[in-house]
């Protein structure tokens, strides 16, 4: 579709993130083309209501926040140190558990064939 | 590597936007917020493999809020009506346009404008494909821009 083109192209300029040959295409469609200005204005004044919703936190907010984030990162232990800690010793122990287990197991199963 | 204090510091004023232009409770905004910054402390190992943080962090900020939406059982008409921004006081008719866009509609709005993300990343941080969020997009874009122009100003909803 030619005007979700238009949108992009427009967008795309408003926020600076064209191409040289983009930034090309946009000067000669403003020079041609009635209908990409109309997409363009009406995407400049979208584009500078909306950015007008930008609000910024309480500093109160910014302050409780960042300190019960610290704390409860303080409070957990961290999924890292935990894996850090607990992964070596697993890795040691697990094999030769699962072993002992298995030939526990077989051992039973042999007995109750018998 | 940011430290989280930079990340902290960077990135707290793009989060709190976003969950103030899609909520209205201000302690549920702040509880948000920090199960949000809370994850990024704990992922900042992950860091590395981030391709954008602005978008990482907004992920993680989305879902904690459908988590805690969906943990207080509001389901779509009580978050249209209790949990969404009422008060636009930057532009009254701008708040009008905005409250007729579906919740995904409108943060597929706010985050092409305000936060000036791709649909790649906008993708990633709802959750659907990128055909999905260009199609929203285009449609939502008209239909503002339309309003903008005053032909569907009483449309009972946009999308």
């Amino acid at each position: 579709m030619k005007a979700d083109y238009y949108s992009d192209l427009a967008l795309g300029y408003i926020q600076g993130s064209l191409t040289p040959q983009e930034k090309q295409e946009v000067f000669q469609l403003i020079m041609e083309a009635p209908d990409f200005c109309e997409i363009l204005l009406l995407e400049l004044e979208l584009s500078r209501t909306l950015t007008e919703c930008k609000t910024a936190p309480p500093k109160k907010t910014a302050a409780n926040v960042y300190f019960r984030v610290l704390a409860s990162a303080a409070a957990q232990p961290s999924a890292k140190l935990a894996e850090s800690f607990l992964t070596p010793i697993f890795r040691a122990s697990l094999p030769n558990l699962v072993t002992w287990m298995i030939f526990n197991y077989q051992r039973r199963v042999f007995v109750d064939a018998r | 590597m940011m430290s989280f204090d930079e990340i902290y510091e960077a990135y707290l004023d793009t989060v709190y936007s976003f969950l103030k232009f899609k909520l209205n409770d201000e302690s549920l905004i702040e509880e948000i917020l920090q199960e949000t910054f809370l994850a990024v402390y704990r992922g900042l190992d992950r860091l590395a493999d981030v391709k954008s943080i602005k978008a990482w962090i907004l992920t993680i900020a989305h879902h904690k809020m459908v988590d805690q939406l969906r943990s207080v059982k509001f389901d779509e008409v009580e978050l249209d009506q209790n949990m969404l921004v009422e008060d636009f006081s930057t532009d009254l008719t701008l708040k009008e346009a905005l409250n007729q866009l579906d919740p995904t509609a409108s943060t597929i709005i706010y985050g092409l404008y305000v936060e000036q993300l791709t649909y790649q990343e906008l993708a990633e941080i709802i959750g659907i494909p990128v055909g999905t969020v260009k199609s929203r997009a285009y449609t939502a874009r008209a239909k503002l821009r339309d309003w903008f122009k005053g032909g569907v100003k009483h449309e009972s909803r946009l999308l």
